[in-house]
């Protein structure tokens, strides 16, 4: 609680150092100073030095301060009193509302890739005090940038323990950063505009997790999946650069960080980041006149602005890399996957199959069926793809209409950048499908998870140009098109969720599986020791025991379950194979002890005898420790603890 | 008249805005109340305890052990008679994780089962294994739990209590969701009433 307060506050400090040093907007100034302090915290990471570049990072921040401070001294309360828009008291508001909420229901993790990498790679940084590459673990996915960690490190950096609750409390800050961030064409006397584009930014990725009504609770603010952040942090990173009035290098500096954030939040991140400034540099071109950058003019300046934007992405992706080779020897370029594919390689190989036509069966299935997917598969309470685009591009229409002469020229400028950025966002995932993904490619796995990433960033985008409507436009017309975009989105959203199914009503069935887990582990974690390889029995589950268990033991390892294939064997026949080979994988494996989580009639059946024939009573609220014994081609299994969670 | 509405402050339409959702809130709660005990006055909705005997089985029976053993992903029990219904508690041991447990319901205007019907289980506070499902009165034609989403799973059943007596602040309660929409319509219907007087008044540039 303590460290999350801390946390806001420096990066409240950092944005008021920004905002009165730099003159940026006061609105755009939490995400960019979040975003500069985590970059500082990163680039120290990288080279082993997390504590320090935390610590680093709120120097800074309360060094910019302290600097305003002094510098404003005499009109320091003026100051302030114009620091505090619309925008930025909603940000902090909020943010006070959001930590009371999780503070008092606590939360915690509680889905699938929470387990296998986006909140295991959060708890080993937090217990290392050091990025995941540092050391071994039985996480997956060590080469996927680290952005995210680092940020939810920030916001733990006094607590001695890794807290989850704070984890989902680190993302909701940055998101609401990006909130505030879509407010900034609004002054005070427009703070009903403020908080009408706040609530529709908070409402509209509802609009595309929650797909059917009354559904199950949706774990939105409280996650640590990437995906939502990675789709604010893009169309973020565009508003922090349109709605600034200077046609000078102002406009421009600010969104460096925040590019470099969002390249370094996910390997998707590279490419939303190259789409961000692909659309910026256009509007560059068409939306502002006598535009300098470093003392350059023209089209010349507009031309480097660009390059260094490009010039950052390319160092953050290219930092990252060089971490990876050099402290894991990985060879990032290489995607791995089906094919083994580099990244050129996959763009080239996939661009010419896409223009020359290919004989590849994989790539053409694929090809149709995503194409297929954009008009019949479900991605948002709207329908499908399509009328998501259709509803962007009536947003798109409306802004058009009510902008004035340089509105417009932008608003459509933007509108046809962010369509090429969209189509090329969906053939690379073509690309990605056919080329990287195994057999899950046929049946298009994570799609509408993949797609409303952009799809929520291309809808801020919109109701970006529609902001700017109201602010150089038909005013009171565009007001009214905000409010009646916001109406139409709570109505539509009113049908599927209710307070019921947020994050606001956190009920046991919702966690109740992973709290189980907790108690489990709990009433055995005083048995496990540091060294300790684990072998799981977990009957009747499909493996997510397994991950819930390697994330609360983070530091034993666990290996994987093995398949061991039986099909037509007579009962002796199976009990003897399965013994043999689970003795030879477990030994290959080193396992020292066995933990039972559930046991079923088969798995008793078959391996009954080495745990004493008591195997089957391990249910819903008990759990088993055992001591492995090998003895040449079999084990047996002495009982370490054993017994209920309620005692 | 237009200078009137000029002069009314931000901080008046935002108090108007709040009261009015308060008044809307306790009317609300007060129909709810007033169904309720009329309901139960003229006999209709009934506190009734049943066990689980009462429902018909679907995807689960008896297979040798103490409880019901789960056959399929989607076991069902049904109770397809028509009557007022309010509220269920009922006690329910489970020998894995049950994962999602629901209540569907059908009404005479509505027949079949469907996601827009739909009731969510929470567990009651202090007393494990037992869940607890609530609804302003519903005259309903059929029920349908769905204690589990998991096969193989053994459950036990207890008291099933249906309509249990509410006292009169349980109609007022205010849950963390009131207050969160308490805010955020308080935020729109004032932002609305503010483009409203900007509208009226033509202060724009």
């Amino acid at each position: 609680m303590l460290s999350s307060i801390f946390a806001l506050a420096v990066i409240l400090a950092g944005a008021f150092g920004i905002y009165a040093l730099v003159g940026i907007n006061s609105r755009l100034a939490p995400l960019v100073s979040l975003t500069v302090l985590i970059d500082i915290a990163l680039a120290f990471a990288m080279a082993g030095m997390l504590k320090r570049g935390v610590v680093a990072a709120c120097i800074f921040a309360l060094a910019l301060c302290a600097a305003a401070v002094i510098k404003n001294r005499e009109n320091l309360k003026e100051k302030l009193t114009a620091f505090l828009s619309p925008g930025l008291v909603l940000f902090v508001a909020v943010s006070v509302a959001m930590l009371a909420v999780l503070y008092t229901t606590q939360p915690v993790m509680h889905r699938w890739d929470e387990f296998s990498f986006w909140g295991i790679s959060q708890k080993l940084v937090k217990n290392h005090d050091a990025l995941y590459t540092f050391y071994s673990s039985s996480m997956l996915g060590q080469s996927i940038p680290p952005a995210l960690a680092v940020l939810t490190y920030f916001f733990q950096m006094l607590s001695p323990v890794f807290i989850e609750w704070v984890c989902y409390y680190a993302y909701d800050v940055l998101l609401l950063a990006c909130f505030a961030a879509f407010t900034a064409a609004f002054e005070k006397n427009k703070a009903h505009n403020a908080i009408m584009v706040f609530i529709l930014a908070f409402i509209s990725p509802y609009m595309f997790r929650v797909l059917s009504p009354g559904g199950k609770i949706s774990d939105l603010y409280i996650s640590v999946y990437a995906d939502v952040p990675l789709a604010m942090v893009f169309a973020g990173a565009v508003a922090v650069y349109f709605f600034t009035r200077e046609s000078d290098s102002r406009s421009i500096i600010p969104v460096l960080p925040v590019l470099v954030f969002l390249t370094l939040i996910k390997d998707m991140g590279l490419a939303l980041s190259c789409i961000a400034l692909f659309i910026i540099f256009f509007d560059l071109v068409i939306g502002r006149k006598e535009f300098v950058f470093l003392k350059m003019k023209g089209f010349v300046a507009k031309c480097s602005a660009a390059l260094s934007m490009l010039a950052v992405t390319g160092c953050a992706y290219v930092l990252w890399s060089v971490h990876l080779a050099d402290v894991l020897s990985i060879n990032r370029s290489d995607f791995g996957g089906e094919s083994g594919m580099g990244m050129v390689q996959m763009l080239v190989t996939g661009v010419q199959a896409l223009i020359f036509g290919t004989t590849d069966e994989k790539f053409l299935t694929v090809r149709s069926s995503i194409f297929r997917a954009f008009f019949d598969t479900k991605v948002s309470m709207f329908g499908c793809g399509l009328n998501v685009v259709i509803i962007i591009t009536a947003i798109f229409a409306l802004a058009f209409i009510l902008s004035d002469k340089n509105g417009r020229k932008r608003t459509l400028m933007m509108y046809l950048t962010s369509w090429t950025g969209f189509i090329g966002y969906y053939i690379f995932h073509l690309f990605l499908y056919a080329y990287v993904f195994g057999s899950e490619a046929y049946t298009l796995a994570s799609y509408d998870r993949y797609m409303y990433t952009f799809y929520i960033g291309w809808l801020m985008l919109a109701v970006c140009c529609l902001s700017l409507a109201v602010r150089d436009g038909l005013s009171l017309v565009a007001t009214a098109g905000v409010f009646a975009l916001v109406m139409g989105c709570l109505l539509i959203c009113n049908i599927y969720i209710d307070s019921g199914n947020t994050f606001l009503a956190v009920n046991d069935t919702t966690f109740s599986k992973k709290q189980l887990i907790d108690a489990k582990s709990r009433f055995i974690s005083d048995v496990v020791g540091e060294d300790d390889v684990i072998y799981l029995f977990s009957a009747d589950n499909n493996g997510e025991h397994w991950f819930m268990y390697s994330y609360n033991f983070v530091d034993n390892y666990f290996p994987p379950e093995i398949y061991i294939e039986t099909w037509g064997m007579s009962p002796e026949e199976e009990k003897a194979t399965r013994m043999a080979q689970l003795t030879k994988y477990m030994k290959n494996k080193g396992v020292t002890h066995i933990l039972v989580d559930h046991s079923n009639e088969e798995l008793s059946k078959n391996y009954g005898d080495v745990f004493g024939g008591m195997m089957y009573l391990i249910g819903h609220d008990t759990v088993a420790y055992y001591k492995v014994h090998f003895t040449d081609t079999a084990f047996w299994c002495e009982l370490v603890k054993e017994g209920s969670i309620y005692g | 008249m237009v200078k009137k509405i000029e002069k009314i402050k931000s901080w008046q339409i935002i108090l108007f805005s709040a009261l009015f959702l308060v008044v809307l809130f306790v009317g609300y709660g007060s129909i709810n109340y007033a169904r309720e005990t009329s309901a139960r006055k003229n006999g209709t909705l009934q506190e009734k305890v049943v066990d689980v005997y009462r429902f018909q089985f679907k995807e689960l029976g008896y297979a040798g052990g103490e409880g019901l053993k789960v056959f399929s992903h989607d076991p069902q029990l049904l109770m397809e008679t028509p009557q007022a219904f309010t509220s269920l508690k009922f006690y329910m041991e489970s020998s894995m994780h049950p994962g999602e447990v629901v209540l569907y319901y059908s009404t005479e205007k509505a027949p079949g089962y469907s996601e827009h019907r739909r009731l969510w289980a929470t567990s009651v506070d202090g007393e494990p294994n037992w869940y607890l499902i609530e609804t302003p009165v519903k005259n309903v034609t059929a029920l349908r739990l769905d204690p589990t989403m998991y096969i193989g799973n053994e459950l036990i059943f207890g008291d099933f209590i249906f309509n249990r007596e509410k006292s009169f602040g349980d109609f007022f309660e205010i849950t963390t969701g009131r207050v969160y929409e308490l805010i955020v319509y308080t935020a729109i219907i004032s932002s609305c009433l503010r483009w409203l007087q900007e509208f009226i008044t033509k202060k724009f540039e």
